[in-house]
């Protein structure tokens, strides 16, 4: 059987495949896996883990982390918040497509693979920087909340807050493993659209109490849905380009039927792509 | 298993074909002496009908694509011997003093010039020819002669030096045949020429015809000095293809597209992967570049494929 039966034009992208360009991101964009402070940024000895880039990262100065605002946590009870120094890097990203056979699921989801699914696994390693005793005592505390007054119609209305700034000397580093279950999809409407992943499910493994490991997931699958997995959204309508400087070449993808019923198709340790050709001048 | 596969279907090839031999045209001239004239053309051609074909031996074939002739014009520049006619002594001067002759018939010479005759036969449309292409792909990895040893591939970027991958069509065989010219071309000839010749000719019209009178048929003088043979056809058929070589030319022409000048497609190594998602690198960043390895192109009878590695 040949591999463009129901198609025009046939791409595939083999797991290992994908696994190196994940490689070759993390070592040329670093700023792209690892997040901190700019306190944290200028001082590797901060960082959970060390970072490894090409050498022509450092030679042309390109940033080894992204520079975050400090992490804002509100003081409760008071119109007052405290900003302390963190640290977030993705040490280990990796994804493996049906059947499983790189990444070892946890028992949450179901494992084996299913079909026509990929899996993703993140090795996320954090830490927030903890003041010292010493410099937290010299904080002035902030005064508590002015009671709501009679009759205000805007009681949820609050000055900005105190922002309190404290450097962390203190930097204990944890890491978690992130495991993701998705599926890819063509979305959008016909001349826009795009190869996307689809978020299945997410877990953390060993996080207790249940509840935190909870909140911490939604909060990670916030984060996958609208940060990461745009990032892999390929563009099917812009794959046009000029052969010979003669022709103009569209790509569109072949609708799915009993002969193709997953387009993409995420099998064989492939996501494979079809695709319907036109020429045009 | 390789890492990257994409694999193109023959139908995609032929859609391909078609808008690439709609797309494609051609242009050329060329001149050159001959014993008793001057030939040149002025062509310009594109390309109709034909067909594309996936083998199973590996190869491409395109058979019998049209060689539409929108110019060709053959031009044929004659060098006649002089004639001179006259310049003889009506009146012999009887005396032995003085010149010799009192009275000379005036001496006329024509076909003094060279060349003397010039004439542009617009053959478009009354030739008609197919070329018959076969070939392999090929992939071949260049290293830009221009890139220096200190430069690491964001450098050879920078500079516009990077590696490349490039597949080429190697072509096994080029055919090109010219089957058919029309029996009017002949005439059409001998037609220009006669009058060409006619407007060389001084004087009035009896002059004219008494000159003739003295040469004999032109067409015959043509056939002579041409040493043309019956079928004229064939004897611009082998003017143009052999002589000046202008099916050659087109060969090479071919030829030369589709070979090294020429890669159909290509590819940098490392490539840009930003390049890939129309996305711009962010500024003062590095653009994000993919080893691509063991890049590969096979044929068979219904697709070709096309193979490669990411690289470590």
């Amino acid at each position: 059987m040949a591999l463009t039966d129901n198609c025009d034009l046939y791409g595939a992208v083999h797991e290992d495949g994908f696994n190196l360009l994940i490689r070759h991101f993390m070592r040329q964009r670093p700023s792209w896996f690892n997040f901190g402070t700019s306190r944290v940024a200028m001082n590797p000895k901060l960082w959970c883990v060390p970072i490894k880039p090409e050498k022509v990262v450092v030679k042309r100065n390109n940033p080894l982390m992204a520079v975050e605002d400090p992490l804002q946590l509100p003081l409760l009870g008071t119109n007052a918040v405290v900003a302390l120094d963190f640290c977030v890097q993705i040490e280990k990203l990796e994804i493996d497509f049906h059947p499983g056979n790189v990444i070892a699921l946890p028992p949450e989801l179901a494992p084996p693979l299913a079909a026509q699914r990929f899996a993703l696994h993140g090795r996320v390693c954090a830490s927030i920087g903890c003041p010292s005793d010493r410099l937290v005592e010299m904080v002035e505390p902030p005064p508590p909340l002015p009671p709501p007054k009679r009759g205000d119609q805007d009681q949820g209305h609050r000055e900005p807050p105190n922002v309190i700034m404290l450097p962390g000397d203190d930097f204990d580093c944890f890491c978690l493993d992130l495991f993701v279950v998705g599926h890819f999809e063509i979305t959008g409407s016909p001349g826009a659209q795009r190869l996307e992943g689809k978020l299945d499910g997410l877990e953390i493994v060993d996080i207790e109490p249940g509840g935190l490991e909870s909140a911490i997931e939604c909060y990670l699958e916030i984060v996958t849905r609208l940060v990461f997995l745009p990032h892999l959204r390929v563009p099917l309508t812009k794959l046009v380009f000029d052969l010979l400087d003669l022709v103009t070449i569209t790509l569109t993808p072949t609708p799915t039927s009993p002969a193709l019923p997953n387009n993409p198709a995420v099998e064989d340790d492939q996501v494979k792509v079809f695709i319907d050709f036109g020429v045009g001048p | 298993m390789s890492h990257i596969t994409i694999a193109a279907s023959e139908d995609a090839f032929r859609q391909l074909f078609a808008a690439l031999r709609d797309a494609f045209s051609f242009a050329d001239s060329n001149s050159g002496s001959f014993a008793g004239f001057t030939a040149g053309y002025s062509v310009a051609a594109h390309l109709e009908g034909g067909t594309v074909d996936l083998r199973a031996d590996g190869t491409v074939q395109v058979k019998e694509l049209d060689v539409k002739w929108d110019v060709l014009d053959l031009t044929l520049g004659f060098d006649i011997p002089e004639l001179c006619i006259g310049g003889w002594c009506i009146i012999p001067n009887p005396f032995p003093w003085g010149d010799d002759c009192w009275v000379e018939f005036p001496k006329i010479c024509v076909f003094s010039a060279n060349p003397d005759v010039s004439v542009t036969i617009p053959l478009g449309g009354l030739i008609t020819s197919e070329v018959s292409i076969t070939g392999s792909l090929v992939t071949k990895y260049r290293i830009d002669p221009g890139r220096l040893a200190w430069m690491d591939d964001w450098d050879a970027q920078d500079a516009g030096v990077p590696n490349k991958w490039q597949v080429f069509l190697d072509p096994d065989t080029v055919d090109l045949d010219l089957f058919d010219i029309a029996d009017i071309v002949g005439d059409l000839l001998m037609s220009l020429l006669t009058t060409a010749i006619e407007d060389l000719l001084p004087g009035p019209q009896w002059l004219k015809d008494a000159i003739l009178a003295i040469l004999g048929a032109i067409v015959d003088l043509i056939r002579d000095i041409l040493d043309l043979p019956d079928d004229i056809g064939e004897w611009i058929s082998d003017l143009l293809g052999v002589s000046l070589g202008l099916f050659n030319s087109i060969v090479n022409f071919v030829l030369d597209y589709f070979a090294a000048q020429n890669p159909i497609f290509e590819i940098e190594d490392p490539y840009p992967i930003e390049k890939a998602a129309s996305v711009p690198t962010p500024p003062g960043l590095i653009p994000i570049k993919i080893p691509i390895r063991d890049f590969t192109i096979g044929v068979d009878d219904k697709e070709m494929t096309v193979t490669a590695n990411v690289g470590p």
